[in-house]
């Protein structure tokens, strides 16, 4: 998933579970593995597809969160993140003179599963690597017989209370469920002298033009923290009020200054103690 | 041992087969709208892809969009003590 993965309070069997279980799924997942699932299924000339059990149900969960976002977290992006030359695993990936170019916008209602089968238009591939992630995150978390955590790539969940470093400095406690923070400060990459990043807006088929460089939101479940986090950046100003209308925490960090908070943050991190 | 006339027998068996054939009849309906549910979504959606180059538009904004069940709060408070760990970027 090109991440590291951050185990914390597991046993060594747990710790060695979790291991199997990122790894089976960058086996499965990974867009840069030609024998990846998700590659073979990419490349089927064929408008339905059988995939595997788990691949179906990565599949709805990304049409879900394509819903519930309106289209903003979209899985079909590939050719957009191609486009702004994300062509490649992201460690390979180094400056070129060749300008970025516009790729497709999102089609995540062309995308359908009926049961194990897929169906979608030949040729519109899919990237679910970010509900991969979350969700492989919250799984993990899971197989911790005891209070622990376990981190990866900017995804967090855990199991009873924690401090957790925010970027850009200061810290928060997660008392309970997943907090991601999706940004563009580190998986970029320029393109004729521009910087390009991975976020996409699914409206232009480019990467997405924000005010912020990070936004942090809690959630019940990691993958619900990430998909949130996702839409609340393309959003830009308006993530905040979207996030509040969904009763979600978000921290906002700009290129310069301080982070903002929304309400439910604000809400959450002055309140006072039980006694 | 007695054994069950079969003038008794025959019209159970009968009404067993009635309801075995019906209800194969229900699955066959059933498997059927399915599939022709399944294709005609194909085929609505082949035409909405093709006849529409610049895709689906998002619609998200604070009010539209149908997030109905899939997000729910998580739970924060104020630090109280050294990080165990952080929350990078994505």
């Amino acid at each position: 998933m090109g991440c590291v993965v951050e185990v914390g309070g597991a046993t060594a069997g747990e710790v060695e579970a979790i291991e199997r279980i990122f790894q089976a799924r960058d086996r499965q997942f990974s867009r840069f593995r030609p024998n990846s699932e998700l590659s073979r299924v990419n490349r089927a000339p064929r408008e339905i597809v059988t995939v595997s059990k788990t691949f179906g149900q990565m599949v709805e969960r990304a049409l879900a969160a394509a819903s519930a976002t309106g289209g903003l977290v979209d899985p079909t992006l590939v050719g957009a993140l191609a486009a702004a030359g994300y062509d490649r695993d992201f460690d390979e990936l180094e400056p070129r003179a060749e300008k970025a170019r516009a790729g497709a916008p999102g089609h995540w209602r062309a995308v359908r599963m009926l049961g194990r089968l897929l169906m979608r238009p030949v040729g519109l591939e899919l990237d679910l690597n970010g509900v991969v992630k979350g969700q492989t995150v919250d799984e993990a978390v899971g197989l911790l017989s005891g209070d622990g955590f376990v981190a990866a790539g900017g995804d967090y969940a855990g199991r009873g209370e924690r401090d957790i470093a925010l970027p850009g400095g200061d810290s928060v406690r997660v008392t309970r469920g997943g907090l991601a923070t999706s940004g563009t400060m580190n998986r970029r990459w320029l393109r004729a002298g521009a910087w390009q990043h991975h976020l996409i807006d699914p409206r232009s088929g480019r990467p997405a033009a924000s005010p912020w460089v990070e936004v942090t939101v809690s959630a019940a479940t990691c993958l619900q923290a990430d998909v949130a986090a996702k839409a609340a950046f393309l959003l830009g100003r308006d993530g905040s009020n979207w996030l509040d209308a969904r009763g979600l925490a978000g921290r906002f960090l700009p290129e310069e200054g301080p982070p903002v908070v929304n309400d439910m943050w604000r809400r959450s991190v002055s309140a006072p103690m039980a006694a | 041992m007695s054994r069950m006339p079969k003038s008794e027998s025959t019209p159970q068996r009968s009404r067993i087969a009635a309801a075995k054939e019906r209800a194969g009849k229900a699955k066959t309906v059933l498997v059927a709208t399915a599939v022709i549910a399944f294709f005609g979504a194909i085929a609505a959606e082949r035409g909405a892809h093709h006849s529409t180059s610049s895709g689906t538009q998002p619609t998200a904004s604070s009010d539209e969009s149908d997030d109905f069940g899939f997000f729910d709060d998580g739970g924060l408070a104020p630090s109280q003590g050294q990080p165990s760990t952080s929350t990078h970027t994505s």
